[in-house]
């Protein structure tokens, strides 16, 4: 395989969906590089498939525009927009083969027969289905439909591909396995890739970037790590990741900024005062029995372990404190003995938390989860 | 076989015969030797259908039929499964409306529609002419294939549609040929419902024929009120061959595609 496309940029600029007084999708601007695996990550009804279908034509934004290397394909209609796509639900046609479903794409570009031929012959290899091209689809497996789909979606390579959750119909084994395929065709074509889920792990792990939504806005853009260590808000660190989230108030000393919880406080880096939210990543946390094994001065807050599961690699605590709670993780193989119900207290490294304001979004977020 | 098995056996024989037997019954009568219509028959004998095909008036009335038939259901398999799909886009008080609108043929006395037609034709000169079959036969026939083409519909996975305009079809090009092979069998079994709607028609044709264009069931009711004629029989026989065929291959169609899936 050393074929390859050249991907397109997209351009999202500003663009909204609203039905009656309803917003689905508001003021949504993404710029993606050519080549780039970009993920449109949140809940259900976030407004991330609305924002996909208005990519791929299915609907018109209200407002905003929309471009493809520089050129405005707001108003052109979906057949002419040059795009790939994979369904959710696969979409094969099931009146055709395998190997007609591939070529319907590029038939209806107007390639002739030989170079349908040939471009069947290197999609359904790209996806190692070759043995499989005479059957229709319903004599294949669910994974193997989605490769199906993945190659007619590649057959007459797009510089831009769309997937609308195409693992989420499938098991977790089978997902994790065409992760690792969509990755490696990704690398392989260099086509620009628009990727809708709502599985974080997935995001995480397959894209450059990932746009974030919730409530039909994008709470925030950044590549995986930048999300994961230093989120925008209170929602995007409760939707990616485990973390331990403690409220309190941020008040500001002569010696720097002091976080204040109960009857805990300890200095944080934060240049605002008022209510706010403390974040910390499982991996940052420590469990200590008592309250001796930490100095004056360093974060200490008392916890109660509600759950205790072990996950392999390592045991997950569900904890729960006065003002927060969330999930720390401890090392199996060195596991200080912890059960269901003990009273024990949580530390971290001041360098490893984050202080997120808490503002009207967030407490409406909360009352969802 | 349990006792309850047997049971189960003998009533589904009983309701089976009890739905198929007065119609086969015309069956020996159709070979009658002798001049009525009378069963069980008395000898054995093909002159009734010697009789059938050698009339112009029966044999004319046939090919009429076959004729009106295979154009109505071609026409109405086009405008019912427009008209379903169009339904399917549509929704709330729209979708309603339109579909018991187009249903509503299938629901008027056809004494009252004949009538109705009648008048109208006769103004515009279409009595006993084969547009006005077509006209007439059409809008009986439309609902079948609305229905049957609608209950597939229901079942239609819209994204299929979606999936063919991304790959660069046009609307009118994505519906030929992912759509409309989509629902192939319930398009089929409408047209075949639209055959035999005006191939059995005898209430508004009767009203709407002449005696220059009858068709084979206006024929055959115009002949029960004058005389007793065993031609009947046979020309009944005759009805009850292609709509069992048209039945078969409906069925053997649908079956075909059943198992290349």
């Amino acid at each position: 395989m050393t074929h390859r496309t050249t991907g397109a940029a997209l351009a999202l600029e500003s663009i909204t969906k609203r039905y009656g007084s309803v917003t689905a999708a508001g003021d949504i601007t993404i710029d993606v590089e050519p080549g780039e695996f970009v993920s449109l990550l949140g809940p259900s009804g976030s407004g991330k498939t609305t924002t996909l279908n208005m990519i791929a034509g299915f609907d018109e934004p209200t407002s905003g525009r929309i471009r493809i290397n520089g050129s405005d394909i707001t108003d052109i209609p979906i057949h002419k927009r040059n795009i790939g796509m994979v369904f959710q639900g696969y979409a094969l046609f099931p009146h055709m083969t395998v190997e007609k479903n591939v070529e319907y794409p590029l038939k209806q570009h107007g390639f002739d027969k030989q170079a349908r031929e040939a471009a069947v012959a290197r999609a359904l290899e790209t996806v190692d289905l070759t043995q499989y091209r005479t059957r229709t689809p319903a004599q294949l497996s669910g994974g193997q439909r989605q490769r199906v789909a993945l190659a007619r979606a590649i057959a007459y390579d797009p510089p831009l591909l769309l997937m609308d959750e195409p693992l989420s119909a499938l098991d977790k084994a089978l997902r994790e396995g065409l992760q690792s395929e969509i990755r490696r065709i990704h690398r392989e074509l260099g086509t620009t890739v628009i990727y809708v889920t709502h599985d974080q792990d997935e995001a995480l792990a397959l894209s450059d970037r990932i746009v974030v939504f919730n409530h039909g806005r994008i709470q925030q853009i950044g590549s995986p790590a930048e999300l994961y260590s230093d989120p925008a808000n209170d929602f995007v660190s409760r939707f990616l990741g485990e973390s331990i989230h403690i409220a309190g108030q941020v008040e500001r000393t002569d010696s720097g900024s002091v976080f204040t919880s109960g009857q805990t406080a300890f200095p944080v880096e934060a240049d605002y005062t008022g209510s706010a939210e403390l974040m910390i990543r499982p991996e940052s946390v420590t469990i200590v029995p008592d309250a001796a094994a930490v100095g004056p001065g360093q974060p200490l807050v008392p916890a109660r372990v509600t759950d205790t599961v072990f996950v392999g690699h390592s045991v997950k605590h569900s904890v729960e404190a006065e003002h927060g709670g969330g999930v720390v993780r401890t090392s199996s193989h060195k596991a200080p003995t912890i059960d269901i119900g003990d009273e024990v207290f949580l530390t971290w490294d001041p360098e490893d938390v984050r202080v997120l304001e808490t503002t009207a979004a967030t407490v409406t977020t909360e009352g969802e989860q | 076989m349990s006792k309850s098995r047997i049971f189960l056996w003998v009533a589904s024989v009983f309701v089976g015969l009890w739905l198929v037997a007065p119609t086969l019954v015309v069956i020996p009568m159709s070979f009658n030797e002798q001049r009525s219509l009378a069963f069980p028959p008395k000898g054995f004998s093909l002159r009734w259908y010697e009789n059938f095909f050698a009339s112009s008036q029966w044999l004319g009335g046939l090919l009429n039929s076959v004729q009106i038939a295979i154009l109505t259901a071609i026409i109405a398999t086009v405008i019912g499964t427009l008209a379903a799909y169009g339904l399917s886009k549509v929704s709330g008080i729209r979708e309603a409306f339109g579909r018991n609108f187009l249903i509503l043929p299938m629901l008027i006395p056809s004494v009252i529609f004949g009538v109705g037609l009648y008048g109208l034709f006769l103004r515009i000169g279409l009595v006993g002419t084969l547009p006005g079959f077509l006209l007439a036969h059409t809008v009986l026939a439309v609902p079948y294939v609305v229905v049957t083409v609608g209950s597939t519909l229901a079942a239609y996975d819209v994204q299929l549609e979606r999936a063919a305009w991304i790959c660069g079809a046009s609307k009118p090009r994505a519906f030929m040929t992912v759509t409309v092979p989509a629902l192939l069998p319930g398009i089929l079994s409408g047209a075949f419902f639209a055959f035999i709607t005006s191939f059995d028609e005898v209430v508004v044709s009767t009203f709407i024929s002449s005696p220059y264009l009858q068709t084979l069931p206006v024929r055959m009711f115009s002949g029960l009120q004058r005389e007793v004629d065993p031609t009947i029989a046979a020309a009944a026989t005759l009805i009850m061959i292609t709509t069992t065929a048209a039945a078969l291959g409906s069925i053997l169609s649908q079956q075909l595609r059943r198992n290349r899936r």
